[in-house]
């Protein structure tokens, strides 16, 4: 009787510990470029899209980033943002679109992504902008953009 | 009419009854209920008799009016008098259904009905798809999927792709005629219970509208015609002794653009009373103080509901109920509805945001880029020669990658030598063009992206180009190998980055200026000619954005100058900043590889 209840105590905490486990990472949607990573929350996007965007003219911003294009997705029109643009690095050689939730614009990544899990607890603080943290060489973006 | 437009109203009217008949029921019962809800009844009952009287149905509008005068006095708490209300409104409601059309017109209807409805071709279209996907899964099971096989597959797909796009699109849009259809008679109608002479003229710049926005539309068309007409339009003896036409004048105009439509109702009457309206808002003490409204907040008044400058009350207006109701129908749909005075006569404005539009686009390339024109923006097409016009790219700010000279020239107004040039002209389609969300330094005349084959183009408005508010004015020229074209001024306090930066950019071939502030920067700018502009961020005197905001100012010559940030203060906000300020690009001075930068110079050059 004892042994079952022990063995039953060691089950549950070896289940909480395994729940502990995986609850200790989390997601992120990974790009890479050909020298580094960049994460992001995937809660931000609704979907990624392989598609050619339509040109932007020069000096068209949202929210005071430089606009690079416009895709279009059920329905409606997003400008896109550059990721590349945004920190001077190099254009992807083939771009995917990804499609925030609620920011109102879709952000051109290098394709295709995939989603990774991460510890969080490896996260290193970083002074590089658009990023707030990294592991490695995998940058977290930071897509808080409210000017 | 022909009768088969008649039976098609019809249809309409007892279609939109019904979806009225439910409000109507809820709205009354609220009324009994609490008494509040009696202006939801009059508006209901109100464009209920416009649509009757417009389909030719005289009795029920009449009879409609009547009730529309009991509602308009009636009491919640008599209860003897609600029940007869009550009793009433379901008299008419009955009468409202299309049981009233004979056995024999239903038997005549489904003789000219067509043998498949739209539905019923989409549901045979969806069918179709599943059918051939079925076979192209069994063969492919059963190793029988040869490449003569997939090539029938997806011709088959491709054609029953085409049936699927043009019903879905016959189901999605309808034509400005069936909002016109009927108003005719409407006018006719009025005009004669008026003792006026009347003639309506409709026009629109659409070959298609939303469906969904028809049936509102028409019933926001029936008030504000029955109002022109009523109120707007004098008799033949007032127009004569005003010496005017004895037969007025109403327009209506649909004119639709990439992101919204406009019904303008025009007529070229008396206009409004105004000192009608004053004495009304005076005599009812509302609370305005009449002197110190403006003549827009004066003529938004006669929107509000109970407002009417008419003594009498007939059939067809004199309630005050149409013009709120037609508001109301706007700012349901997410619009405005505006009253314009004019020098003759007044004009309606109604206007709604729209999800897209379907509109004639002629298909240019310019610059490498492929772009949809407004037909209906163009004056005429002709071959360029040896006329000196700006390149569309180049107005617009897009870039310019293509080796080909310009072609042709589009005209917006040939008279006054506005136009622009292009390299190619595709081809006139009519595609779909969805709107663009707002933003900063978009020219206007860019109005939203159309749909064509694998690509989507953005849509131009030529016929904004003139008013073009771009934030950056002038337009990049086409790339050139001359000296100018290799001036680079780099701006920085510190010696040792300016010293890196000369050193590279000279070795490079770029002909290179330096200073130290944004101060002097903006004098060396003035002194010569540059093709790019190289700046720290934080420096003494003047900063960078200070510097970039001055030079991005609308009436700087220096406006459209690249502008690359180069800084060691790369934190998000300031890149941000310099953005939102104008930068091309913002570079990180961690960042920095020679190659790259070199790269980045080229690519803003």
């Amino acid at each position: 009787m004892l042994e079952d209840i022990l063995e039953a105590r060691a089950r549950e905490f070896a289940g909480r510990g395994l729940r502990e486990k995986n609850e200790s990472k989390t997601a992120l949607l990974v790009s890479d470029w050909p020298e580094e990573e960049f994460g992001f929350e995937p809660s931000l996007f609704s979907t990624v899209l392989e598609t050619e965007a339509a040109p932007c003219p020069a000096g068209v911003t949202f929210k005071g980033l430089p606009c690079s294009g416009f895709i279009y997705h059920q329905g409606f029109v997003y400008p896109t943002v550059s990721w590349s643009v945004l920190l001077g690095i190099d254009p992807p050689e083939v771009p995917v679109y990804a499609v925030t939730y609620h920011l109102g614009f879709a952000l051109e990544l290098a394709g295709p992504c995939r989603i990774e899990k991460v510890d969080p607890k490896a996260y290193k603080d970083v002074d590089r902008p658009f990023c707030s943290r990294r592991i490695g060489n995998l940058y977290l973006g930071n897509l808080d953009i409210s000017p | 009419m022909k009768a088969s437009q008649e039976q098609s109203l019809e249809s309409l009217f007892f279609e939109e009854a019904a979806g009225r008949v439910q409000n109507l029921l809820e709205s009354f019962e609220t009324f009994r209920a609490t008494g509040e809800g009696k202006d939801a009844i009059l508006r209901l009952l109100h464009t209920l008799k416009g649509s009757a009287g417009m389909v030719g149905f005289q009795d029920e509008a009449q009879k409609i009016h009547l009730l529309e005068e009991r509602f308009a006095s009636a009491d919640h708490t008599d209860l003897d008098g609600m029940k007869e209300l009550e009793r009433a409104l379901k008299e008419m409601i009955s009468e409202l259904q299309p049981d009233r059309v004979s056995a024999e017109d239903v038997t005549a209807m489904a003789v000219r009905k067509a043998p498949f409805s739209l539905a019923q071709r989409l549901l045979a279209s969806v069918s179709k798809f599943e059918t051939l996907l079925d076979h192209w899964r069994s063969a492919r099971q059963t190793g029988a999927a040869t490449k003569d096989l997939r090539i029938k597959t997806e011709m088959a797909f491709g054609s029953e792709l085409e049936e699927l796009r043009k019903h879905s699109f016959r189901l999605a849009f309808g034509h400005p005629g069936d909002l016109f259809a009927g108003l005719e008679e409407l006018v006719r109608v009025v005009a004669a219970a008026e003792r006026k002479s009347v003639r309506l003229q409709c026009r629109a710049n659409a070959n298609y509208l939303l469906r969904e926005f028809i049936p509102e539309f028409r019933s926001a068309l029936v008030h504000l015609l029955s109002n022109s007409v009523v109120h707007g339009l004098e008799t033949p003896e007032q127009r004569k002794a005003a010496g005017k036409d004895p037969v007025g004048v109403i327009e209506v105009m649909v004119e639709a653009e990439s992101n919204r439509l406009t019904l303008l109702v025009s007529d070229d009457g008396r206009g409004v009373d105004l000192k009608a309206l004053e004495a009304r808002y005076s005599s009812e003490a509302q609370g305005l103080d009449w002197s110190q409204l403006s003549d827009q907040e004066r003529m938004n008044l006669l929107f509000q509901q109970g407002t009417t400058l008419s003594r009498n009350t007939s059939v067809h207006a004199g309630r005050g109920v149409g013009l709120s109701a037609v508001k109301e129908t706007a700012e349901r749909f997410g619009g405005e509805v505006v009253f314009e005075r004019r020098e003759r006569g007044s004009r309606i404005r109604f206007t709604v945001p729209s999800p897209f539009f379907v509109m004639d686009c002629l298909l240019v390339e310019c610059g490498g880029n492929r772009l949809a024109c407004l037909a209906g923006s163009i004056e005429r097409v002709e071959e360029l020669g040896e006329k000196e016009l700006p390149s569309l790219c180049s107005v617009l700010n897009l870039g310019d990658n293509s080796p080909d000279p310009p072609r042709f020239v589009l005209w917006t107004d040939a008279h006054r030598k506005n136009g622009v040039s292009v390299e190619k002209c595709v081809g006139l389609k009519e595609l779909v063009v969805y709107p663009l969300p707002q933003l900063e330094g978009l020219p206007e005349a860019v109005v939203g992206l159309s749909d064509f084959g694998q690509g989507r183009q953005l849509a131009v408005d030529l016929s904004r180009l003139r008013e073009a508010g771009s934030k950056r004015p002038s337009s990049r020229p086409r790339k050139e190998r001359s000296e100018v074209a290799r001036n680079v001024l780099v701006v920085d306090d510190s010696e040792t980055t300016r010293t890196i930066l000369v050193d590279v950019l000279r070795r490079a071939g770029f002909h290179v200026v330096e200073a130290q502030d944004g101060l002097e920067a903006l004098e060396r700018l003035d002194e010569g000619k540059f093709k790019l502009v190289v700046s720290d961020l934080e420096m003494p005197n003047m900063n960078g954005l200070e510097f970039l905001e001055k030079m991005r100012d609308a009436s700087s010559p220096h406006a459209s100058l690249p502008f690359l940030l180069f800084t060691s203060r790369d934190d998000t906000r300031s890149f941000q900043k310099a953005y939102l300020l104008g930068a091309d690009r913002c570079l990180s001075k961690a960042a920095f590889q020679e190659a790259d930068f070199l790269d980045l110079v080229e690519e803003l050059l």
